[in-house]
């Protein structure tokens, strides 16, 4: 900014303030929806209150808005601002050869609506302009702030065309003329070539940007734009090389000989080929008379046009060339670049890069952007880029010279419009996020290696790619590390900040929902139109755990209940007959088979026979309340607490204790100091059987895939008596954070739909439970097909439709809270102190009474 | 005495060290003091409760539990990691001896890596059946080390944890025995031997004496450290069995995140404080006054 040699005049107050102001615009456009004050200042070197007056200022005009605040890390947050997209409003006007095009364009670059009227190129072009723009504006919805108008020929910076040779104009005030017709509007003239080139820069995202875009049409011209700087050059004519001499003998209608566009022109290039010789031509078969002397004329365009290149590289040192115009879309269009560039490769000086041209990507010539993003620029000092042009393919946007040209250029247009669209959307959606600033959605899980693998893998990536401007952060936590995953969630949640979405195991729901952490679940984001739907849409009971006032605060990543996992291949080793899979084997009768299973060796445990969920590696208080509760309830006994009181000496626990003293000691079926992996015990052969859900075999044969079982209803009490077929139920829930900005807790509920599914949607249900073995109780999924082919493939799966219907299932009350740790350490006195079952319910209805007393 | 100017530069040159001492430790501190006078649990507001949970504490058995488990093992490790540490600190120390760079590395090694991992390689390491020691007995032939239950015997867990954070720790106290061995000026030693002092007197009336600053660092350094040890509990029992070895730092994170009772979690952490304070007074008091004497 500051390297100017000389300076003609002193700043003045105006001067500077619009110096400042512009400065300022253009930290915001730079950082568009990410900025705050304080950016600004830094980046600018502004003092603050300068920075607040501007900013107060453009807010003021609504060229900038503030779009929420920043994540604070400590102290007030700042203020977000980007440009005000919407509010301004421009006109960018072209005046083709023989039609003229305008389009009413925001200041993100959308374009609203547009106009073609035809005219009479020997009639004075602005009475239309001025009937187009009047057509514009009366349907615009917001104020019209100016006009920029692209014409052909030479523009100076009062708006007059004082020459277009082409069109036979000379000493036009375009600019002036049109203002009036506009009622006074502002109107800025630029020259056509140079309007293309501005469009290239302002739909570039990237900073800095210089290049020279050649018109290569009838006439040939050039843009030059200089570090985001268009360079018109001292009598406004840099560009203008259309009739520079190539020292041919080619005769030029402006009369003179040897002009480039007499050698480059497009008509020159063409010639009286018709469209059957430019096939062949292009198509490599110049055998004709007429394709061999295009193929001459091409020869020699590109010879031409390509010294004009590296004497333009050379000179301005600049790396990118593109060309815009007709020729882009015309059938010769891709060989002449060929030409251009083979004729580059020859010429490349050693030691220098090989300078090369490009089709302008746009499709070539959006000269109405370029009209409008002049306009934008001369109003606000700055240039912006446009995020949102070409938002949609098929408006008419484009200044197009004719119309055989746009049927061909449409579909290399439509592409750009794609990709293009794209950003726009990223850059606009998010309901309340920052422009051009993606929408973040902070998910975390526990560390499970399927669940992880489904979320990177299937669900995100297809996420961000239907909602491009979300993007998923996820965070993986160990279940059971040295700060367990639980302790991170609450202490992140408890302190105003972690996920907006995560899931969890449904002992937290009490505590968490009780801290006011979660946020009911919208049923009318899933496509239902009550709570009540929702929950109906799950098998009876199975929402229990996740129920909160007739809302539901987590939906199901996973539900479950326990079978009995066994290895087929130690039972046939042991000689031991598969377990019946219709009904359930008594405990007493799986101790004694447990018993037979266990193999001994010089005082060396080598094999056990069952494995309950806790052992001496993994004392998850989860897995000792599963297996008590089993027992308990099987006893006849729902908690440790009845009525409210602690029940831990009744008959129903004594019991309880004694089965897992039992299987320790008499039976030695179980030898939880023996066993040490939760998923490799059993496919390795060291334990025989476990209760586990529908998710063990997916993790145990990720490193043991040959791992061969088979599965049998949860044992019971007694066989032939229905009372003792109890079971426990856990399910890990999806919840969304209540205390996330609001359009984070919409993103969050809306990924939730699109992994878990919306009313009748089966697919996601079907993936979860084939990646993962999640089981979702949802009745759509379990009278699926999906569910059906499942069931065909893993037959043992019906054992978990028999459990929900046969046994009475619901989740334990106590495991990651006080009286969940007592029992763990009663349990432990059990199984490792060797203490009585009497005692050991005696101690725990000590610290139960005790934790009551409190 | 500074002068202005110097005093100036001094407090700029120590804020950072200030700034993060009040950040990091005066004010958790704080506010852990404030918060054990009320019955806060997490993600609730809290009210003012007195003294209640201290009271609460003297009187809660788990808590008597988590302080006498949490002894025993600083007991045992600080017993046997010292008079370790000072053992291979002699023997480096000896220039009969030779002890190169490698043996110095090593001794530090078990220091420098990292409590997790090596937690999960000691698990194994205890794991009857078919862990190292177990295998080690097999290999010899005797079979009853199958059997023995290193981290889930109420009786054996603490040795187990004490085994492991002693192989961890000994090195570094050794490091610091070796450099006050190292930091004796050689002249004294020298006169003491003229004057016909054999090695034992020369350690006991000369060495030894010479080294009790460092010994009260050290004494005080290791009571602190193991006290607030938590990666080797959690990792080889997990304060089982039976809450045999849940010790304070357990005792002080199972109630605070897992339970919620945070205010209470904060009257525990402050008890826990004060022993560590009392006990750092009350060694630098006993060894200042043999040395006085």
């Amino acid at each position: 900014m500051a390297d100017e040699f000389r300076v003609d005049r002193r700043g003045t107050k105006q001067s500077l303030r619009a110096r400042n102001l512009a400065l300022v615009l253009q930290s915001v456009a730079a950082g568009d929806g990410v900025v705050s004050r304080a950016d600004i200042r830094r980046s600018t070197g502004l003092p603050s209150a300068t920075v607040s007056e501007v900013v107060g200022d453009l807010v003021a005009r609504k060229v900038v808005r503030e779009v929420g605040q920043a994540r604070s890390n400590g102290g007030k947050p700042a203020t977000l601002l980007a440009l005000d997209r919407d509010h301004h409003l421009f006109i960018g006007v072209h005046i083709g050869r023989s039609q003229i095009v305008a389009s009413r364009v925001t200041l993100g670059g959308r374009i609203q609506e547009s106009v073609r009227l035809g005219y009479n190129p020997t009639d004075n072009p602005i009475p239309p302009a001025a009937e187009a723009v009047a057509r514009l504006s009366a349907t615009a919805s917001g104020t019209v702030s100016s006009i920029g108008l692209a014409t052909p020929g030479i523009v100076t910076s009062e708006g007059v065309l004082t020459q277009a040779l082409n069109y036979g104009w000379s000493m036009m005030p375009f600019g002036e003329q049109l203002s009036q017709a506009c009622g006074g509007l502002p109107v800025h003239v630029i020259n056509d070539s140079n309007a293309v080139a501005l469009s290239e820069v302002v739909l570039s995202d990237r900073s800095r940007v210089s290049l020279v875009l050649l018109w290569l049409g009838t006439g040939i011209g050039a843009g030059i734009v200089l570090e985001d700087r268009l360079y018109e050059g001292h009598g406004h004519r840099a560009g203008e090389i259309g009739h520079v001499d190539t020292g041919t003998d080619a005769l030029c209608v402006c009369g003179r000989t040897g002009c480039l566009e007499a050698v480059a022109g497009l008509f020159a290039i063409v010639g009286d080929a018709d469209a059957a010789t430019v096939d062949d031509f292009v198509r490599g078969r110049p055998n004709t008379h007429a394709a061999r002397a295009l193929a001459h004329r091409v020869q020699r365009a590109a010879r031409e046009l390509a010294r004009l290149v590296s004497t333009l590289a050379a000179t301005l040192d600049v790396a990118d060339f593109i060309v815009g115009g007709p020729l882009v879309t015309h059938a010769i269009g891709p060989a002449v670049l060929a030409a251009i560039n083979d004729e580059l490769s020859a010429r490349t000086v050693p030691g220098f890069s090989t300078v090369r041209v490009e089709f302008s990507e746009f499709g070539g010539y959006d000269v109405v952007i370029g009209a409008a993003a002049h306009a934008m620029c001369q109003e606000l000092g700055v240039m912006v880029t446009l995020p949102d042009a070409v938002s949609d393919g098929s408006a008419p946007s484009s200044g197009r010279p004719n119309e055989e040209e746009e049927m061909a250029l449409s579909q290399h247009f439509r592409q750009r419009a794609t990709a293009v669209a794209l950003a726009a959307s990223l850059a606009t959606a998010g309901c309340g996020a920052a422009d051009g600033d993606s929408l973040v959605v902070e998910v975390w899980t526990h560390e499970f290696a399927p669940l992880q693998k489904a979320l990177q893998e299937k669900w995100i990536p297809e996420y961000e790619k239907a909602n491009p401007g979300t993007k998923i952060k996820l965070t993986s936590i160990p279940f059971a590390g040295v700060v367990s995953y639980d302790s991170k969630l609450l202490s992140a949640l408890s302190s105003g900040k972690g996920p907006d979405v995560w899931d969890m195991g449904d002992w937290n729901y009490d505590s968490f929902h009780k801290g006011g952490y979660l946020e009911p679940i919208d049923p009318t984001v899933f496509g239902y139109a009550s709570d009540k739907e929702l929950i109906d849409s799950y098998q009876p009971g199975a929402t229990k755990a996740v129920e909160r006032d007739g809302k539901l605060v987590g939906l199901f990543s996973e539900f479950n209940t326990l079978n009995l996992f066994y290895n087929t291949d130690v039972f046939a080793q042991a000689g031991i007959p598969p377990l019946p899979a219709d009904k359930p084997v008594s405990w007493e009768q799986l101790g004694e088979i447990g018993k037979k299973l266990r193999v001994e060796n010089n005082g060396k445990v080598e094999r056990t026979g069952f494995q309950f969920g806790f052992f001496a590696n993994f004392r998850s208080p989860q897995w000792y309340a599963q297996n008590f509760y089993t027992l308990m309830r099987q006893y006849g006994q729902d908690d440790l607490y009845v009525d409210g009181k602690p029940a831990a000496t009744t008959e129903p626990v004594v019991k309880a204790f004694k089965l897992i003293h039992d299987y320790t000691f008499e039976y030695k079926a179980y030898d939880p100091t023996f066993l040490n992996n939760w998923f490799a015990d059993v496919p390795q052969g060291r334990a025989a059987m476990v209760q586990a859900g529908t998710w063990y075999p997916a993790s145990a044969k990720e490193s043991n895939p040959n791992f061969k079982f088979a599965v049998a209803p949860n044992p019971v009490v007694d066989p032939d008596d229905p009372s003792t077929y109890q079971n426990i139920s856990w399910l890990w829930g999806w919840s969304v954070n209540a205390k996330s900005p609001t359009p984070q807790k919409a993103a969050a509920q809306k990924f939730l739909a699109f992994i878990l599914g919306k009313k009748g949607e089966t697919a996601q249900a079907a993936y979860w439970f084939e990646q993962a073995g999640f089981l979702q109780p949802s009745k759509a999924f379990l009278e699926s097909d999906a569910y059906r082919d499942a069931l065909k493939e893993s037959p043992w799966l019906k054992l978990w439709i028999d459990a929900f219907n046969t046994y009475k299932i619901a989740p334990v009350q106590h495991s990651y809270d006080e009286p969940g740790a007592a029992l763990v350490r009663a349990i432990d006195r059990v199984i490792y102190d060797k203490a009585t079952p009497e005692a050991a319910a005696q101690s725990l209805q000590q610290e139960l009474s005790r934790l009551d007393s409190q | 005495m500074l002068r202005n100017r110097e005093l100036r530069a001094a407090l700029i040159f120590i804020s950072p060290a200030i700034l993060f001492f009040l950040v990091f430790w005066a004010a958790p501190v704080l506010l852990a003091l404030y918060y054990s006078f009320t019955d806060w649990q997490v993600g609730q507001t809290e009210t003012w409760a007195g003294l209640a949970n201290y009271t609460k504490l003297l009187s809660d058995p788990q808590f008597h539990t988590a302080v006498l488990a949490s002894m025993s093992i600083v007991l045992i490790v600080m017993a046997v990691s010292l008079v370790l540490a000072l053992g291979v600190a002699i023997v480096l120390a000896d220039p009969r001896i030779q002890a190169g760079r490698l043996w110095r590395v090593s001794v530090i090694v078990p220091v420098v890596t990292d409590w997790v991992a090596t937690g999960l390689v000691f698990q194994l390491f205890f794991l009857p059946n078919q862990g190292v020691l177990a295998s080690f007995g097999q290999s010899l032939g005797i079979d009853a080390l199958n059997s023995v239950r290193w981290t889930t015997d109420a009786g054996l867990a603490p040795w187990a944890i004490a085994i492991f954070v002693i192989w961890k720790q000994t090195g570094l106290y050794a490091i610091f025995f070796l450099a006050g061995l190292k930091g004796i000026p050689g002249d004294i030693i020298e006169a003491s031997k003229v004057d016909g002092a054999n090695a034992w007197q020369t350690f006991w009336r000369i060495r030894w004496p010479m080294m009790t600053p460092l010994t009260v660092f050290v004494v005080v350094l290791s009571f602190v450290t193991t006290l607030g040890l938590f990666e080797p509990v959690y990792l080889l029992t997990g304060g089982g069995p039976a809450g045999a070895t849940r010790t304070l730092p357990l005792f002080l994170f199972e109630n605070f995140f897992t339970f919620g009772n945070s205010g209470y979690a904060s009257a525990a952490g402050i008890y826990f404080l004060l022993l560590s304070l009392m006990f750092t007074f009350t060694a630098s008091r006993i060894l200042k006054d043999r040395d006085e004497s």
